[in-house]
């Protein structure tokens, strides 16, 4: 191709792009509503992103404050959380320590009417409850001191009176346990002895001991297994029987006196 | 307009400046629309096209990072996928074949052999749609956005010498394919 055809080229090239240039033309309609949305919706955007912007690290704040306050809330004097706590308790964000204690006094209050309901069908348990009563009372106690007034004067006389009922039904409990402990031991105490007399091991003391609180087992018991005792004695006499075989022992002569048991002796 | 007036515009209207917005379409709204009126035609299709545009420009600008291609690059990526689409919704995927037959008319006067009556605006835009799509589009930024070189090779994520290039050989292809009578009319 030599110059003049490039050049024929390069002008046909150049035609041809302006007659793209025309063909593509057109008139750009007006678009003011278009630009307006654009704009105001340009506008809103930012200020929607700063809004949630500052609303992230708000949340974050409001969320560790919750944490605190739910930490804190049983935070006590000289603990880290206490003084938080008492801000949070001025401005009504965290519970009052009245509020607290009014709690501690009610559940003291179920826990001492649960052992004293227990106290004699269930010493243990209630001896359990009344010393988690006195434990809650105690904290109570402590929460009170906080307290100034009428008002803390009012609930430690409530927190007394929960210890009063809660030491009551402690003893309770205390004295059921001992009263089935005697009942045990002394049960213990007459299986031995009974035991003894209707196996026929032991000679004078067993046979005649039992025999003086059952007629049947004495007599029974005594004339099968002891020639001494109620083998001779109700063989031989019929009222003195008893005493004469329980010579040395008092219920064995009291058994003995019974004409049942000798006639069966 | 400059790259570094360009991004300072962006960057204050990615921020919620009103100002900087509004220049921004006024810069860019008549090439969007002229961009889609090149490939839809010109009329309300063009207007949806442009307006639907700048509508996820608003939704997209914060989330815009300048790389490669630069604001037009995206700009214009932004509107060519709302073309195609709406070429998709109203089954009309390019301008077809059936746009590039002569009408009655049109044939009137014609050289047998002609393709098309290129001085018909639509008919030449149906020329363009026979071109590689990277030669349709630069001819499509530069004559119908109106796009300078450096303003094509950003929305095209190319240099200035190779948007030439590449325009260079789109014309040779669609004088090509003009009817001898016409290529040098």
């Amino acid at each position: 191709m030599n110059e003049h055809e490039k050049d024929v080229q390069a002008e046909e090239l150049a035609d041809l792009a302006r007659r793209l240039e025309r063909a593509l033309e057109t008139d750009t309609p007006e678009a003011r509503s278009e630009k307006a949305l654009f704009v105001a919706g340009v506008g809103a955007r930012a200020r929607r992103s700063s809004w949630s912007a500052a609303l992230i690290p708000a949340t974050a704040v409001v969320a560790v404050l919750i944490a605190l306050a739910v930490v804190s809330r049983g935070a006590l004097p000289g603990q880290a959380l206490y003084p938080f706590r008492k801000a949070l308790d001025r401005v009504g964000l965290a519970p009052s320590t009245a509020g607290e204690v009014r709690e501690l006094l009610d559940e003291a209050g179920r826990l001492v009417t649960a052992a004293e309901g227990a106290a004699t069908s269930s010493p243990s348990r209630a001896r359990a409850l009344a010393i988690d009563a006195l434990a809650t009372l105690r904290e109570a106690d402590r929460l009170v001191g906080e307290l100034d007034g009428e008002r803390a004067d009012e609930l430690e006389r409530e927190i007394e009176a929960l210890e009063d009922r809660a030491d009551e039904a402690e003893d309770l409990a205390d004295d059921t346990l001992d009263e089935r402990e005697d009942a045990r031991e002394e049960a213990e105490e007459r299986e031995d002895s009974s035991g003894s007399g209707s196996g026929g091991d032991d000679d004078d003391s067993s046979g005649p001991g039992s025999g003086g609180e059952d007629d049947d087992s004495s007599g029974s018991g005594s004339g099968g297994d002891d020639d001494n005792s109620s083998g001779s004695g109700s063989g031989d006499d019929d009222d003195s029987s008893g005493s004469g075989s329980g010579g040395d022992d008092s219920s064995g002569s009291g058994s003995g006196g019974d004409d049942d048991s000798s006639g069966k002796g | 307009m400059e790259e570094a007036q360009l991004r300072a515009l962006v960057k204050k209207a990615s921020r919620g400046d009103e100002d900087a917005a509004a220049l921004l379409f006024d810069e860019y709204y008549p090439r969007v629309y002229k961009y889609a009126a090149a490939r839809l035609g010109p009329g309300p299709s063009a207007e949806d096209a442009a307006s639907e545009t700048f509508a996820k420009v608003v939704r997209e600008l914060g989330r815009f990072k300048w790389r490669g291609a630069g604001f037009e690059g995206w700009l214009f990526r932004i509107a060519r996928n709302v073309i195609v689409d709406m070429q998709r919704r109203t089954g009309r995927e390019t301008l077809t074949e059936e746009m590039f037959e002569p009408s009655e008319t049109s044939q009137e006067g014609l050289p047998e052999t002609a393709l098309v009556n290129v001085e018909s605006a639509t008919e030449l835009r149906a020329l363009l749609d026979r071109l590689p799509p990277e030669q349709r589009e630069v001819l499509l930024l530069r004559f119908g956005a109106g796009l300078d070189t450096n303003e094509t090779g950003r929305a095209m994520d190319r240099n200035a010498n190779a948007v030439r290039q590449l325009q260079l050989r789109a014309l040779r292809n669609v004088r090509a394919m003009l009817p001898e009578g016409v290529k040098g009319a």
